[in-house]
Order: structure tokens, then C-alpha cells, then sequence
């Protein structure tokens, strides 16, 4: 039974706990206020009876020294009987026998003392006239007050004479009356006091409830809601506010715990990770301090966490040159800033790295932020790379060089088989026969047909030469240019050219896309059928960032299998007698798109059903190395 | 008024009203519930007083003294019942040597300081053939008139039984005039204050059965009552009978509505007692008889 209540109170509210033992107190205070009202009942009592016993038995006393006749002392003494506590009043002469003066039982007026059927009272009495002392009485049973005076009486000795005789005066009062007025004053004390304790424990239990409960209470659910926990109620322990509050703490503190854990746990596998990339990596803070370097960063540079500690210390030893060390500071923190503001990946920057043994390298720097403050700087070496670009860019160089040189020069003694040539039909005119003529005209078509070749060759060899910078272009105004250039051709197919499509403006290079054009509707007038007129569809698009164009025709179609080919310098899928060509045209369009940056491509059905012939360049075109 | 408190009664010495002391020795208040405190007063006068001040909520008095509170004291006194009328118990004593009336001229005549013994006087006046004026008047409280008299201070007091018995038991007074030569004038009743009757009428009526109860008893138990009733008037218990019986006409419960109905004998008698104490000079305020009477206790 115990235990239930005990386990009631424990899983109660702290506002009830609260209650409980301030209702306790007051309780306690009450009883002690009640203890000692009770207490001051009692005396304020006997004090106010006794005032009036004394008043009462004054009163007699001051007029009985003045009385003339007996009947009026009896008189007085009726007239005070009549007041609402007086019970007895005797008046008794102190002569031998005792008799009784006075008193307001009427009865009794006249008779000796010892008539009196109470002892109590005559022996007061008695005992007043033996001593002549005023002696007070409270009958604690009946709580009835008596006072016994002694008083002077003046009795008629004879006609004219008086004398004083001595008497004393008994009064009885009854407590009843008076017993009620204390009451009511002491009840009114104790009510005060009671509204005054409850004020009291009712305030301190809405202090405590407003300023102790609910902030804890809103603390509770504040960390709830923050931590998003699940309210635990443990229903075999206490659960009222501060021990909800302080379960909440450590549940809170749990989680957070955890989730330090697995953050540590994250942080050990990305440390391993990183460890172990093929790249070399360094971790650094905003102080900014270089707080890891991987393995392969350590084989390739040669510095480890004791040579660069700080940043500060990684420019001086990375970039000796002070005036390149700038640079390259400003560039990083341009990328970086950059990268922080617009919240776009980092652009990589390519710098030149002193290694701790005093070699160079070639490094494409790049950084990503993976916590606040927090970066992972990686380092590709390029060196290697670099090499092989020069070496490319060389190779290609001379290739160029080559190919310009060759063709240039080749014209010339062309020019002469030609011309020369030219020159027998004149002169062997009417002695050569049809087939001779047609061998020597053989003759001259080949060698035009190896001039346009090489200049063909001389120009796909230039276009990397002359054309280096790009403008903003209207791709509108180049497929204009592009079929005013084919008016010939054009004429001659009968074909027709229908320009489709959203023709945008762009950074590009004018002339070559304008060659681009030519080329492609070029090649698409072309190759047609004998019994049809070219029909050309030139379409135009944007697709998301890049610019698109299809040409479609409906002419002999392209072998799927043949396509590879297509693109490929001097390669050519039909013959000479076909259709004219030098084969190059396709790879100078391929040189242009790549030059652009785009993508070129061909698709088609197969033999007889035509083809699109497709490319896509970027619109906004940007050098992609800044060095 | 909480009905804890007593009704407190106030009652002079006259006969009739030891029935209410009987009462309350046999306990009859107690089987009603009611607490009722009688307070003893040695005259008349004394009682009025303690009336006026507020010190007791009723009393035993006559009519004529009714009609006089009216003109010394705001408080309403109501007449509830009535209790006797005097048929010869109270008197003029003279002492021995006067023997008629006529012969108290220019003498000291004693009177109690209340209304009645003017009535007494003027009444036995008119018989005697004389006034107010043609006799030296002096009043004083019953005791003192009792004791100054058989001193031979007065020629003559009005005066009543017991003490009046007392008196010709002792002395060798003469009675010139007693109200058996003016029956019926002479009325007792219980007169209680007209703001305790709104509050406590229950606790009137309690009063009432319980003081008949009494008289029912005394009537059953003759010796027994009278016997306590007569000790405590200073009387032989024989003496009491007499004076109860011969002196004083004890009403019944079954003769109050003679008295109270409309045109009855109180009326009758307020209207005398008016008459003569606006004579006497008694009464010289407002015309209040109207309001004197209260006729719901009466069955």
C-alpha cells in the first residue's frame, strides 16, 4: 500500500510535489496558529471577564458607600443583575451571623450566608471578609468568572447616624457571552492569518510553478525539438519536470555522442580515402594550416607536414619566385573566391611547382571546400603531360609546315604539266585523234584534279594558322554567305535549300563557319541521284548550352558501315567519276567543328535514302587553360 | 439575534408571575428548547427601566404602565397576554391611626416609582373625595417604601401583595382601598418588545405553552408548587394561595380572547388607564393605544 502511494507521489507533477509539502506547511503553520488563538482564547477571555466583574462590582462598591435606604443598594443590585453576563450579585455584611444585603436573586435577600446551598461561593465570600482582599475566581468547568470586593457599606445606626459597615461584594459572571465576543476577535485573527498563509503558499506555488516548472518544461521540449529526440517517459521512474528535463540532458547528450562518433568514424575513412588516391592531396583550414598531406602528395613533391606546415610556407618553398609566387597567390585566391561566392566548382589553375629536391613540375591545381573553412587541394602533375602537348604542338607545327610548304611548292611544277599540256592539245589539235585527245584531256582533268588537291591540302592546312580569335557571329549572316557562295552550284543542281531553325548569335569565327556551311550543303547538292533535283533541309537548334545544325538531304545516302571513313582526309566514298571532289572537304568541316570545340557526326538510313549530317558547338566559347 | 441567546423576561414581585419562576424550576423552558432568563427586579419601576435601556427584551407589567412606557421610551412594548388582574391585592395602606380616607389630607402618602400607584391613588382618591394635590407625595422604590413605612415615615403607601402581606402580618396597617373595589381595571400582562416578537415568534409561543404548562401543574400539584412559589415571595405557601386566589384573579387560557378580541376588555381598560393618567399628568406624549396590543398569541 506504501509502495502504490509512494509511487504515486513519485510520478507526480513537480507542481504536485510542490503542493504537497507546502500544503504540509501550511497545514502546520495553521495548526500553530490555532494552537496558540486557543491559548489566547483563554487569556483574552479571563482578561475581559475580569474587567467586567471588576466594573460590576465597582459600581456597587462607589454606591454603597453613598446609599441612604437599603432598597437602594438593592435597587442597584437588581438594575446590574439585569445586565446580560451578571449571574449572582450577593452583598454580604460582615456582622455575626453573615447576611446577605443584597443580591439580584431576590430570594436570597435578608437570609444568613450560611443559607447559601454553594460552598464554593461562600467560602469566597467568607474568605474576602476574613481578609479584606479582593480576590478573582475563573471556574474553569463551568468557565463562569468570580470577583469578591470588599466594600464599605453605609448602614442607618440610628435616626440620623450613619455607619460604614464592612461587607464585600460577590459577582458571578457568566462567560458565555463574552466567550463568543473573544471568539469572533480571535476567529477574525485566525481567518486573517489563514487567508494570509494560503496567499502566501498559493504565490510561492505560482512562483515556482511560473518560474522554476515552465522554463524547465520549455527547456525540455526546446531540446527535443532541436535534437529532434523522441520524448522518453520512463514510467518506472519519476517523471515529473526536472527529471524529465534532466533525462531529455542525457538522452540529447547520447545522440550527440553518437553522432561524434560517426563523424569521427567519417572523418578516419575519409582520411584513409584520401591517403590513398592516386592524387596528390592537401587538406588545410582557414588559418590557414596545412593539416594533411596524402601519400602520393609526399612521393611526388617530396614535402611532408614538417617541411609545410602553413600555407605561408608552402608558397615560399613551391614557388620561389617571388613575383610568380604572387601571381599564382592571387590567382588561387581569385579561383577560390570565386568558387566560395558563386558556389560554382573551382576553376583550375595551372602553376609551375618547385619540388623539395629542387625539380620542376607542371601541376593543374584544384580545390573543393568539404567543411566550413575546410579545403582538399589537389595537385595533378602534368608534366608529363605538358611534354607530350609540346611535343604534339610541335608535331602538328611542323605537320603544318610541311603540308603548307609541300603545297605550295607543288603547284608550281603542276602548273607547268598542266599548262603545257595544255599547250600540245593546242598545237596537236588536228593531228591527234579522238582517243588521243581524250588521253591528253585525261591528262589535264588529273592534274587539275591533283591541283584542287593540294589546294584542298594548303588550305585545311591553314586553318589553324590564320584563324585564331573569335567574334561574336551571327550564324544567320554565315548560312547566307554559305549559299551565296553555292549560287553556282546551286543553278547547276537545280536543287533547292530550305534554312529551318533558330539561327542564334555566337562566339565563333565567322569565315570558317561560314566554310562549315558551304562544305556541308555543298556536299549535300551534290550527291544526288542523276534522276533527282537536290532537295536540302538546313536546320538550326539550341540545345542547352550548345548550337546545332542539321543538313538533310535526300540524296544517295551513306552506307552505315562507310561512315568511319567519311571524316578522314583524302578519303573519299565515291569515285571521281561520280561525283568531283578532292576528299577533304569533310575533314576540313571535321577541323573546323573541333576547332569550336563541338562535336560533327553523320546519320543516314543507308544506300538511296539520304543523310543528316549534324554539328553541335558551344555557344558561349571560353578558353578552358588560363596560365 | 441569534436564537442561542436567552429571552430574557424581566419580573418584579407579584404573585402570579412566580408561575414563569415555577417554569423554569420544573424545566419546562428546557423541554420547549427556549433558554429563558428571568431577572429578578425589586419593583416595578426597575423593570421599566431595564426595559428602556435594552437590558431585557420583555416583562410582566400592568397596562397602565404599557401605556406609559409609550411616552418615555422609543422601543414598542406589546401586550401578548394577560396574566391576572387584580381583584383586591393592591391597596392603600395607611398605619393605624387613619382610618378613612378622607383623613390623609395634608398627610405623606408613599408611592412606588411607577404608573400604577398614581392609578391606585387617583382611583381611591376619587372614592375618598380628594386629589392629587391634597396629600404630600413621595415615591421611592418598593423595598424602601416597605421599610420607611414600617418606620412611620409615610401615613400611607400604595403597595401590593406579597408585600402588602407582609406588611399587615407585621404591622397593624389599615387598608383604606384596594382594587377589589375597581375589578377588572387593574390588569397584569407579559409585555414583550415589538422587534424580539418579528424575530422570535417560536420562541413567544414556547414561552407561553410552557408558562401554562406551569399553571397546570400548580393546579395538579397544589402543594408542591406552592410551596416553591411562596419561598420564594417570602410567603407562607398558605399565604400565597390566599393571596392568588382572593387578591388576584388568575386568567385563563380559555378568557384571553374576552380580553384581546376587538371591543374587548382590554381595550376597555387601555382606554381608562389612558383617561386617567392623561388626567394625572402622567401621560403627555402621542395617543398610542392603538399599538399596545398584539393579539396573535392568543388562541
Amino acid at each position: 500500500m506504501l509502495k502504490i502511494l509512494k509511487h504515486k507521489f513519485i510520478t507526480q507533477s513537480l507542481r504536485q510535489k510542490l503542493l504537497l509539502p507546502l500544503v504540509f506547511i501550511g497545514i502546520v503553520l495553521a495548526a500553530g496558529v490555532i494552537f496558540f488563538a486557543h491559548l489566547r482564547f483563554e487569556q483574552l477571555l479571563v482578561e475581559k471577564l475580569a474587567v467586567r466583574a471588576e466594573l460590576v462590582a465597582n459600581t456597587v462598591n462607589y454606591s454603597a458607600e453613598g446609599l441612604s435606604r437599603e432598597g437602594e443598594l438593592q435597587r442597584i443590585v437588581t438594575s446590574l443583575g439585569a445586565e446580560k453576563e451578571v449571574n449572582l450579585i450577593f452583598v454580604v455584611e460582615g456582622t455575626t451571623p453573615e447576611r446577605i444585603l443584597a443580591s439580584n436573586k431576590l430570594f436570597f435577600v435578608g437570609k444568613p450566608l450560611a443559607d447559601l446551598s454553594d460552598i464554593e461561593i461562600k467560602s469566597h465570600i467568607q474568605d474576602t471578609l476574613g481578609s479584606q482582599v479582593k480576590m478573582e475566581y475563573f471556574d474553569e468547568k463551568s468557565r463562569n468568572y468570580e470577583v469578591a470586593m470588599p466594600l464599605l457599606i453605609s448602614k442607618p445606626k440610628s435616626q440620623d447616624e450613619k455607619a460604614l459597615v464592612r461587607a464585600v461584594v460577590f459577582v458571578q459572571l457568566d462567560s458565555k457571552p463574552t466567550q463568543a465576543e473573544v471568539l469572533r476577535t480571535i476567529m477574525q485573527f485566525t481567518l486573517l492569518f489563514s487567508i494570509l498563509f494560503l496567499a502566501l503558499i498559493g504565490y510561492s506555488y505560482v512562483l515556482v510553478s511560473h518560474f522554476v516548472i515552465k522554463p524547465v518544461r520549455k527547456m525540455t521540449y526546446q531540446i527535443v525539438e532541436d535534437q529532434e529526440l523522441q520524448l522518453k517517459k520512463r514510467t518506472d521512474k519519476n517523471y515529473d519536470e526536472l527529471s524529465l528535463f534532466s533525462d531529455t540532458l542525457n538522452n540529447a547528450f547520447e545522440v550527440l555522442e553518437l553522432q561524434q562518433q560517426d563523424l569521427r568514424e567519417s572523418e578516419k575513412r575519409l582520411r584513409a580515402m584520401i591517403d590513398l588516391l592516386p592524387v596528390p592531396l592537401a587538406v588545410n583550414d582557414n588559418v590557414p594550416e596545412i593539416t594533411f598531406l596524402n601519400r602520393t602528395f609526399i612521393k611526388t613533391f617530396g614535402y611532408d607536414l614538417t617541411d609545410i606546415p602553413s600555407l605561408q610556407i608552402w608558397w615560399e618553398k613551391a614557388y620561389p619566385d617571388p613575383n610568380y609566387r604572387n601571381s599564382v597567390i592571387e590567382a588561387w585566391g581569385e579561383s577560390l573566391l570565386r568558387m566560395q561566392r558563386e558556389n560554382t566548382p573551382f576553376i583550375p589553375i595551372e602553376v609551375i611547382v618547385c619540388c623539395k629536391n629542387g625539380s620542376m613540375k607542371n601541376v593543374l591545381a584544384s580545390a573543393v571546400e568539404i567543411a566550413e573553412n575546410i579545403n582538399v587541394v589537389a595537385l595533378y602533375d602534368i608534366t608529363e603531360h605538358k611534354k607530350i602537348e609540346l611535343e604534339l604542338a610541335r608535331s602538328n607545327a611542323d605537320l603544318e609546315q610541311f603540308a603548307y610548304a609541300v603545297s605550295h611548292d607543288m603547284r608550281q611544277p603542276l602548273r607547268m604539266v598542266t599548262s603545257y599540256l595544255k599547250l600540245l592539245e593546242e598545237n596537236l589539235e588536228e593531228q591527234l585523234d579522238e582517243e588521243t585527245h581524250q588521253f591528253l584531256r585525261f591528262a589535264i582533268d588529273g592534274a587539275k584534279r591533283m591541283d584542287s588537291m593540294i589546294l584542298s591540302l594548303l588550305d585545311y592546312s591553314q586553318v589553324d594558322r590564320l584563324t585564331l580569335s573569335f567574334t561574336h557571329v551571327s550564324t544567320r549572316e554565315c548560312v547566307d554567305e554559305a549559299l551565296l557562295f553555292l549560287t553556282p552550284v546551286l543553278k547547276g543542281s537545280h536543287g533547292k535549300v530550305e534554312i529551318l531553325g533558330e539561327w542564334i548569335e555566337l562566339f565563333a569565327n565567322h569565315d570558317e563557319l561560314t566554310r562549315l556551311l558551304q562544305n556541308l550543303i555543298g556536299n549535300a547538292l551534290k550527291y544526288h541521284s542523276k534522276n533527282q533535283f537536290p532537295e536540302v533541309q538546313v536546320s538550326a537548334s539550341v540545345l542547352g548550352s550548345m548550337f546545332r545544325v542539321e543538313v538533310k538531304d535526300y540524296g544517295i545516302g551513306i552506307e552505315p558501315s562507310q561512315i568511319g571513313r567519311l571524316f578522314k582526309v583524302f578519303s573519299r566514298l565515291q569515285p571521281w567519276n561520280h561525283f568531283e571532289g578532292s576528299g577533304v572537304g569533310l575533314a576540313l568541316c571535321r577541323k573546323i567543328v573541333e576547332h569550336h570545340g563541338g562535336k560533327i557526326g553523320v546519320t543516314s538510313q543507308g544506300k538511296g535514302h539520304g543523310c543528316i549530317f549534324w554539328f553541335e558547338i558551344p555557344i558561349h566559347n571560353q578558353t578552358v587553360t588560363q596560365s | 439575534m441569534q436564537p442561542s441567546e436567552p429571552l430574557r423576561i424581566g419580573l418584579n414581585t407579584w404573585a402570579t408571575y412566580e408561575f414563569l419562576y415555577l417554569a423554569d424550576k420544573k424545566g419546562f423552558f428546557k423541554d420547549e428548547n427556549l433558554d429563558v432568563k428571568l431577572i429578578e427586579f425589586s419593583s416595578l419601576f426597575d423593570a421599566k427601566r431595564a426595559y428602556a435601556r435594552g437590558q431585557i427584551d420583555g416583562l410582566g407589567t400592568t397596562v397602565v404602565d404599557v401605556l406609559q412606557m409609550r411616552d418615555e421610551s422609543p422601543r414598542s412594548l406589546q401586550i401578548i397576554q394577560v396574566i391576572d388582574y387584580s381583584n383586591g391585592a393592591d391597596m392603600i395602606l395607611s398605619n393605624e391611626k387613619i382610618t378613612n380616607g378622607k383623613d390623609l389630607r395634608g398627610k405623606k402618602v408613599g408611592l412606588e416609582l411607577a404608573s400604577l400607584g398614581i392609578y391606585i391613588l387617583a382611583r381611591g382618591f376619587e372614592k375618598f373625595g380628594l386629589t392629587l394635590d391634597d396629600v404630600q407625595i413621595k415615591t421611592m422604590d418598593q423595598i424602601s417604601l416597605t421599610t420607611e413605612f414600617s418606620k412611620g415615615k409615610f401615613d400611607a403607601i400604595v403597595t401590593y401583595a406579597p408585600m402588602s402581606i407582609q406588611l399587615q402580618r407585621d404591622t397593624k396597617a389599615n387598608t383604606l382601598f384596594s382594587t377589589s373595589e375597581i375589578p377588572g381595571e387593574v390588569v397584569d400582562v407579559l409585555a414583550i418588545d415589538q422587534t424580539i416578537i418579528d424575530a422570535r415568534p417560536d420562541d413567544i409561543e414556547k414561552l407561553l405553552r410552557a408558562y401554562y404548562r406551569a399553571v397546570d401543574y400548580a393546579q395538579q400539584n397544589p402543594d408542591e408548587s406552592y410551596a416553591l412559589m411562596a419561598e420564594r415571595e417570602g410567603l407562607t405557601p398558605q399565604e400565597f394561595k390566599e393571596a392568588i386566589t382572593n387578591g388576584i384573579h388568575l386568567v385563563t387560557q380559555a378568557e384571553q380572547n374576552d380580553f384581546f378580541k376587538q371591543g374587548g376588555k382590554l381595550e376597555t381598560v387601555v382606554d381608562r388607564a389612558n383617561k386617567i393618567m392623561r388626567e394625572a399628568g402622567q401621560i403627555k406624549g402621542a395617543d398610542y393605544r392603538a399599538e399596545t396590543i398584539t393579539p396573535r398569541f392568543v388562541k
